[in-house]
């Protein structure tokens, strides 16, 4: 459903296309796929049947139909209980993290980007705490071997969001560029 | 805290901690010798007494001559000897402050973590106290039980000689009674309160010296301790030379000007009230500026210098100009004693020359030989105990930076270039201290002392033999007497030539020696650069695999 | 009752703010970890909470009682006998031996030479080094010093451990051997421990995690 935040969030100041929202995201995103035109428009539409969004207009100066969406009360909404939420720690979630950020910062500001990590933040230390008791507990070295793989991964996130607390301003300057 | 505990921590060191208990312990022995032996002076029985002559005024003679010297048996010459004596104890004061100083930073660090693991600041003052205070201690137990044999050892009556006389009734000299001189006052015992004064006074001084001293390490109970000397030092104690000698110079030039040419002049009390406060300012400036002048030279070296040693070097005297400066301290103050007593023999004999002229002799010259070689030995002893305080500071200093230099050679500094920044680290203070030191000392005395006056008419009056009477004086006549009175064994032409001044007086100044202040000041710095160089053999040497492998 | 409570305390060095109205508590027993980047304030909360330093504002108490007005002896004596401190390193006297830096509190304290030194063969055995108990700090491993370190911080059975960064210098597996250890001891004689780190795996032995974030707490809620 990322995706879809996605889009919602770059709605949130201003209607836009969907050539637009391909290119904002494109270069917002940098390290991820090109968004195919393809899945903007399905996604638009899924968006639109959930109530979220609507169409704000069209132009057609020369080109083909472009109809711009804008935001609902109701995507607004959506937005927000998303940001709030927090993810399973798991390992890899680095590119989920990473696009809710620049949601926050886009949509929202730095102080919503923050309360995001912090709260990843906490739910990560809880699953912290959890394996490394399971890893006290161990009967075998086997277990601890794993459980330290999994600490250190969760620690690799952990870190990760550190460095993106530490540069979260520098972020949001180039994110509202 | 038992005492066996106190004992155990107070004697935990290393071996700097150890080199620094024996200096400690040599340091107050000196001390405590120099006590006893001033203690021995204020002792000595009286060599004069009351004579009362049928009617007249009683009277104060010298009926005693137990000493070979003038200097022991005049009782004028007391006073002078007690400050002599006393003034002797100081540098052994010094060094025992020096030695307390020797690996400071080890000790400081051992005193917070001891603080660390709950040492309250009293317990951590006493261990600190008791250390220092111990070996202080010792050093006085070792002076207390030297000197009695060192009394015994110099007691040698070497001369037969006259020991007393007297006048008897109406002045006429009883038969004096003969018997041993001695070289050294053996024969006096020390005053009584000089046995507590070092048994006790010493050690307990010490103790609370040494825990004053670290009043700023007890404060801070985290295990590193952080000393943020303030790095520009302060500058306004070189604004107290200047104007102490632009004051000795204008006072100079005010008396000049009060002193009229007829060899008369007006009261000249204020100008040197002046002087006095000029030369106040002075010895107050001069040790309290080593810093200052040791952060000038690093300023300007950092300026001009090319090479990298001279850049850690200045870099090094910045960051911390007070090391540098306590290292050269000693031979700073050294440096004006010394030139201070060649300006005032250069004055003294400077007098004897111009006045000699016209046969004015100034004060007792064999007494002031005399006077002055004292002076110079007591300069000497300074000297050497200067030399031994800068090795101390050297070898310190050296020891608290075998990390860092460690870490500049592991990263491929050559030995050479660490050698060569010490080296310009410590002359960075050393020359210009010295060289301001020497320069200082000699102007004190030349303008502190009244000028030498000399006529521009002289009246020269020969006389001949025998109560001749007045006789012409022939050029041939006075070279041949000026050879006799050089004593070449010419016969004198004259009776006796009387030279008298008729003036205009002027003031006629010697000639400034600069081959013997340039020599004092190449014996300076070679003692600073040898004392390095030794510092660097005795403990400060650094090999990049060893020093960084130390916690 | 808590054990340690911070009340809204505030210090400042010169124009910057190391420590903005930071509340916390810390119950008997419990083990609290304080995290947060360098320059966070981490360092001056554990100053401010061991007596060290004294807050600019609010106020620390120590078991039912002030602790940031008493006076440094007063602090000194707690320091020995109801908290022990675990630094990074550089906590042991180099000179002296390890059991000896062990029985060193006690020493302070006023006890016997022997007992006390059999007080700190006891500590060294549970922890692994009693083999090393005559060498030298300089002598050992830095997980061996750490053990050492923990070792003359609970030979006087503190109510409170403090420990900052204690396996800052150590590799990872010697920093879990002496967290192991210090938590066995720690839930053993129910001492409280205040640890600071900066790294996750290490506060993962906590049972609560204190965030800062420039000198202010940052709140977090897992869901």
């Amino acid at each position: 459903m990322s995706t879809g935040h996605l889009l919602l969030g770059l709605l949130a100041h201003r209607p836009q296309h969907g050539y637009e929202l391909k290119r904002a995201h494109d270069s917002r995103l940098p390290t991820a796929k090109p968004l195919p035109f393809g899945q903007v428009y399905a996604t638009l539409g899924r968006l639109e049947r959930d109530g979220l969004i609507e169409p704000a207009g069209s132009d057609r100066d020369g080109g083909p139909d472009r109809v711009s969406y804008r935001m609902t009360d109701a995507g607004r909404q959506a937005l927000r209980e998303w940001l709030d939420a927090v993810e399973t720690p798991a390992a890899f979630l680095g590119g989920t993290m990473f696009t809710k950020i620049v949601v926050a910062l886009v949509a929202a500001d730095r102080q919503t980007a923050m309360r995001c990590l912090a709260n990843q933040r906490a739910a990560h230390m809880v699953r912290m705490r959890e394996l490394t008791q399971l890893k006290q507990r161990a009967a075998s070295i086997a277990e601890t071997a794993a459980a330290d793989y999994s600490i250190a991964h969760l620690d690799a996130d952990l870190r990760w969001m550190q460095q993106t607390m530490d540069r979260l301003d520098t972020l949001d300057q180039e994110m509202n560029s | 805290m038992r005492p066996a505990t106190l004992l155990r921590l107070a004697f935990a060191g290393s071996l700097t901690d150890r080199v620094r208990a024996g200096l400690t312990v040599i340091a107050a022995a000196l001390a405590g010798l120099a006590i006893l032996a001033t203690g021995a002076v204020l002792n000595m029985a009286p060599t004069e007494r009351w004579v009362q002559r049928p009617g007249g005024q009683p009277y104060l003679e010298q009926n005693d001559w137990r000493y070979t010297t003038t200097f022991l048996n005049s009782t004028g010459l007391r006073p002078g000897l007690i400050v002599m004596a006393t003034v002797c104890i100081l540098p052994a004061l010094f060094l025992i402050a020096q030695a307390a100083r020797l690996g400071g930073p080890a000790r400081d660090r051992r005193l917070a973590t001891m603080r660390l693991a709950g040492a309250t600041p009293q317990q951590s003052r006493a261990i600190a106290a008791a250390e220092q205070g111990i070996a202080v201690g010792l050093g006085a137990l070792l002076a207390m039980a030297a000197f009695p044999l060192l009394r015994l050892a110099l007691h040698r009556p070497t001369m037969e000689g006259v020991r007393a006389g007297g006048w008897e009734g109406d002045g006429v000299l009883f038969t004096p009674y003969s018997g041993p001189l001695l070289p050294l006052p053996t024969d006096t015992a020390p005053a009584w309160w000089s046995w507590p004064l070092v048994a006790l006074g010493l050690p307990v001084a010490a103790a609370l010296l040494s825990s004053l001293a670290l009043r700023r390490v007890f404060a801070a109970p985290t295990a590193t301790v952080r000393r943020a000397r303030r790095a520009r030092p302060r500058l306004w104690p070189l604004w107290l030379m200047i104007i102490g000698l632009a004051d000795l110079a204008l006072c100079r030039a005010w008396i000049d000007r009060l002193v009229r040419s007829d060899g008369t002049s007006a009261d000249t009390t204020p100008p040197y009230v002046l002087m006095g406060v000029g030369v106040t300012l002075l010895c107050v400036g001069v040790p309290m500026c080593a810093a200052a002048i040791g952060w000038l030279g690093a300023k300007a070296a950092l300026r001009w210098g090319r090479s990298a040693s001279t850049l850690i070097a200045a870099r090094r005297v910045l960051a911390d100009p007070y090391s540098g400066s306590r290292a050269v301290l000693a031979l700073l103050v050294c440096a004006v004693l010394v030139a201070g007593l060649l300006g005032y023999r250069i004055n003294f004999d400077w007098t004897n020359e111009v006045g000699g002229k016209f046969g004015f002799r100034h004060g007792d010259k064999q007494l002031n030989d005399l006077v002055l070689g004292i002076l110079d030995a007591m300069a000497v002893i300074f000297v050497c105990f200067a030399a031994v305080g800068l090795l101390i500071a050297l070898v310190d200093a050296a020891m608290t930076r075998r990390r860092i230099e460690a870490a500049l050679l592991a990263t491929g500094t050559s030995q050479m270039v660490l050698v060569k920044a010490r080296l310009t680290a410590i002359m960075l203070t050393a020359v210009p201290g010295v060289l301001l030191g020497l320069s200082l000392g000699y102007l004190i005395p030349t303008l502190a002392l009244p000028p030498v006056q000399d006529s521009a008419v002289v009246i020269t009056t020969c006389h001949g033999f025998d109560d001749a009477g007045e006789v012409p004086c022939t050029p041939q006549g006075l070279a041949q007497q000026e050879r006799a009175d050089r004593g070449d064994g010419t016969s004198p032409a004259y009776g006796h030539v009387q030279r008298d001044p008729l003036g205009p007086w002027h003031n006629v100044y010697p000639p400034i020696p600069w081959d013997r202040l340039a020599m004092l000041a190449v014996i300076a710095l070679a003692a600073v650069a040898a004392a390095t160089v030794l510092s660097l053999m005795i403990g400060g040497r650094t090999g990049a695999d060893t020093a960084l492998r130390t916690t | 009752m808590s054990l340690l409570q911070a009340k809204g305390i505030s210090k400042r060095y010169g124009l910057t703010d190391a420590l903005v109205q930071v509340d916390l508590t810390l119950g008997a027993g419990e083990v609290l970890a304080v995290t947060g980047p360098s320059g966070s304030g981490k360092s001056t909360l554990l100053m401010c909470l061991s007596g060290i330093t004294r807050p600019d504002a609010g106020e620390v108490w120590f078991a039912g009682a002030r602790l940031d007005d008493r006076s440094e002896a007063s602090r000194s004596v707690l320091r020995r006998t109801e908290i022990g401190a675990l630094l990074q390193h550089g906590q042991l006297v180099p000179e002296l031996t390890a059991a000896e830096n062990v029985a060193l509190p006690l020493l302070l304290g006023g006890a016997r030479k022997a007992g006390a030194l059999a007080a700190a063969a006891e500590w060294l055995g549970l922890f692994g080094v009693a083999p090393h108990a005559d060498k030298r700090p300089g002598e050992l491993s830095g997980g061996q010093q750490q053990k050492v370190a923990l070792a003359r911080a609970m030979v006087t059975q503190p109510r409170l451990l403090f420990a900052d960064e204690p396996t800052g210098s150590l590799d990872s597996l010697a920093g879990e051997a002496v967290l192991a250890a210090m938590m066995a001891a720690a839930r053993e004689l129910n001492t409280a421990i205040l640890l600071i780190t900066h790294d996750a795996t290490v506060a993962g032995y906590c049972d609560r995690e204190l965030h800062l974030r420039d000198g202010r707490v940052l709140a977090g809620v897992a869901q």
